[in-house]
């Protein structure tokens, strides 16, 4: 671990409300992403949880360019993804693809798997990026299908002869077509059945190892998380509150929202499940587009003081990597107001 | 403990394009007062069907049939009229649905919809039904009840509308709740609250509930007892304890280890099940899991094992045990 294969500096991510029919005016954003940094080393798998609206997609989407940035930068390998254009863009995408979450959205229904995972490797073809002829495209595919543990004679039928898992690899065979060093998995098996989660989930472990790949993986699953990641980052309404190594996370949460998070996750053993206490947080998630003093998590917080309400605590270290944004473990440290004046 | 619902030999069926697709097959299960009885399976197995059928909410249609006895409190349901089904639905025995965001009507008031069930079957003047329902609100931790009960669903978040469904499910006090999926849709600190909730009501009202979920974490923390299903079958059926400790079908063990837990070693590989469910239009008559089966023999293909006791308490529907004893079925 030295450089890192991918930094995030700063992103923000706003999507402006609008009102009016005929002349639309911007009323106010929506920060769906504010503020975030991190980085991501070759080799790991970074999990990224939090509830809904939390940004979390929004994030992962920025990293490959399906949503505008607002602010900040994303470096490759040191190089600025959000200045490149054209054949460029194209040439760093090809190492960073996406799983997406349904299986049932995600693939074309008029189009063959065959033309599906085969389609990326001829776009990149007919680019001058890879050079591959019509022949050499189908061997690939029929090598991807083995790979994600389909039959190769499957390539002629449609996606809707196929179930929800099996579409799911499908998906990860289209990710894989273009050898990425990066897999960006949203949410990858949160619309399968418990018992095919594991098949897909032992089958991105496979993955990872054989292809030396890099995974962000987002999942509300904190379970799932645990289970399949090497490092964590927890998100609350577009701001990370939380990052450390797995192990860190769960036997030592800083945050009261991981904590609270933490706690909430059932357990499938009744024995342990009588003997838990849970922190219940009050309230609900409240909206990101509202101009807000202090912190973040201020009207759920059940530690909550009276300088959290002023002012918004900075995302320091507390130990070895492992960072928070909570004054209950920085009590000088003020981070800078979020309000960034656009 | 008093039985207070006796589901004996279901079978539902729906005539589709493709041929009969038998959705639930030949289920037996009783529910005691004042406990919670979780019905878990994967998509498909029949536990929303299950759930529907007890109230009656299936169209019955010809070429789809539902069989057998659904038995509360000495009648069955199954041959009560539309009209006699109508002064038990939503009285005494209440559901809440799996979305709060489509099981509320959204051009109607919360107060309306509440006071609808109480003037239906408490035969309340309007007034009273509307100070009911803030009543009622109030128990389901709604801030500012009286200001709130007038709103319209879209003002409500998705687990405060979950709290509004649940409000009107208790508001006649049934005897039986059935919670289809009640937390699917929300998030986990949101699903603790909706959880604590149903808890707290079902010891405040004396309720009996039928918690049907995927989520064997929410049945472990909620539940008395476990019904397993699988493809329209019931699998394996036993307290809380039994199943999570000792499960005995191959079915629910590969259901258990393939759970990754937040208190568990990391290192240890998922098991998963191989396979996937079987299409329920093409079943044939043996077990529905042979295909996905570990421990599956050649009786297996072609007959289903029944009811076998593998020790006392317990039922279990594989041919790994030993038979029954007739006198329970």
């Amino acid at each position: 671990m030295s450089e890192p294969l991918l930094s995030v500096r700063n992103l923000r991510v706003y999507f402006p409300i609008k009102k009016g029919i005929l002349i639309q005016k911007i009323v106010g954003y929506v920060r769906a992403v504010d503020n975030i940094s991190f980085d991501l080393y070759k080799g790991e798998i970074l999990g990224v949880a939090g509830e809904s609206g939390c940004g979390k997609t929004t994030m992962v989407r920025s990293i490959i360019r399906l949503v505008d940035v607002a602010q900040g930068e994303i470096l490759w390998n040191g190089v600025n993804l959000l200045t490149l254009e054209g054949q460029k863009l194209l040439e760093i995408r090809r190492h960073i693809q996406m799983i997406f979450q349904d299986p049932y959205s995600s693939l074309d229904p008029r189009m063959t798997v065959g033309t599906i995972i085969a389609e990326p490797l001829e776009i990149f073809s007919r680019r001058g990026i890879l050079s591959f002829n019509k022949t050499q495209i189908q061997e690939q595919v029929d090598e991807l299908l083995q790979t994600v543990k389909l039959s190769p004679h499957m390539k002629n039928r449609y996606p809707h002869e196929f179930s929800g898992g099996q579409r799911q690899r499908i998906g990860i065979a289209r990710a894989l077509a273009l050898r990425p060093q990066l897999l960006l998995a949203d949410e990858p098996v949160s619309a399968l059945d418990v018992s095919i989660q594991a098949q897909i989930i032992n089958l991105l472990r496979d993955l990872q190892r054989t292809f030396s790949l890099t995974f962000v993986f987002i999942a509300h699953d904190l379970a799932l998380v645990r289970y399949i990641a090497d490092r964590v980052i927890i998100m609350y309404l577009g701001h990370v509150v939380e990052q450390a190594a797995t192990e860190d996370i769960f036997a030592n949460p800083l945050h009261p929202y991981t904590k609270a998070l933490l706690s909430a996750i059932p357990i499938p053993d009744p024995n342990v499940e009588k003997k838990r206490k849970r922190i219940l947080l009050s309230g609900e998630v409240s909206l990101p587009s509202r101009e807000q003093k202090g912190c973040i998590f201020y009207d759920r917080c059940p530690s909550r003081m009276a300088i959290c309400k002023q002012h918004n605590p900075a995302f320091v270290s507390i130990s070895k990597g492992h960072k928070t944004a909570c004054f209950l473990y920085s009590k000088e440290e003020i981070g800078k107001d979020s309000s960034t004046g656009i | 403990m008093k039985t207070i619902l006796d589901i004996q030999k279901l079978s539902v069926s729906f005539r589709t394009d493709d041929g009969l697709l038998q959705a639930v097959n030949n289920i037996s299960f009783t529910l005691n007062q004042g406990e919670v009885l979780g019905i878990v399976g994967e998509s498909g197995s029949g536990k929303t069907v299950t759930g529907m059928s007890i109230m009656r909410l299936l169209q019955q249609s010809e070429g789809s049939s539902i069989k057998g006895k659904i038995v509360f409190e000495g009648t069955d349901l199954l041959k009560l009229s539309e009209k006699n089904m109508q002064n038990i639905r939503g009285n005494k025995i209440a559901m809440i649905f799996q979305d709060p965001m489509t099981s509320l009507n959204p051009f109607l008031r919360v107060s309306t919809q509440i006071m609808e069930v109480l003037v239906r079957h408490k035969h309340m003047s309007k007034r009273k039904a509307h100070q009911e329902a803030v009543r009622l609100l109030k128990m389901v931790s709604i801030p500012q009840p009286e200001r709130r009960v007038d709103n319209y669903p879209h003002q409500f978040s998705g687990g405060m509308r979950q709290r509004i469904v649940i409000a009107m499910a208790i508001s006649c006090k049934p005897h039986i709740l059935i919670a289809d999926e009640p937390t699917t849709a929300l998030d986990v600190t949101i699903q603790a609250q909706v959880l604590d909730i149903i808890k707290e009501l079902k010891d405040k009202i004396n309720t009996a509930v039928i918690l049907i979920t995927h989520d064997l974490g929410v049945v472990a923390g909620l539940c008395d007892r476990v019904h397993v299903m699988y493809a329209g079958r019931m699998m394996e059926k036993g307290t809380v304890h039994q199943i999570f400790s000792d499960p005995k079908h191959p079915y629910t063990q590969g259901l258990l280890h393939s759970l990754p837990r937040i208190d568990q070693n990391k290192d240890e590989l998922l098991s998963s099940i191989p396979g996937q469910a079987p299409n329920l239009i093409t079943l044939s008559g043996g077990c529905p899991f042979f295909p996905r089966c570990t421990e599956r023999m050649d009786i297996c293909l072609n007959t289903y094992p029944g009811s076998r006791a593998p020790s006392q308490n317990r039922e279990v529907q594989c041919w790994k045990y030993e038979k029954q004893e007739t006198n329970n079925v």
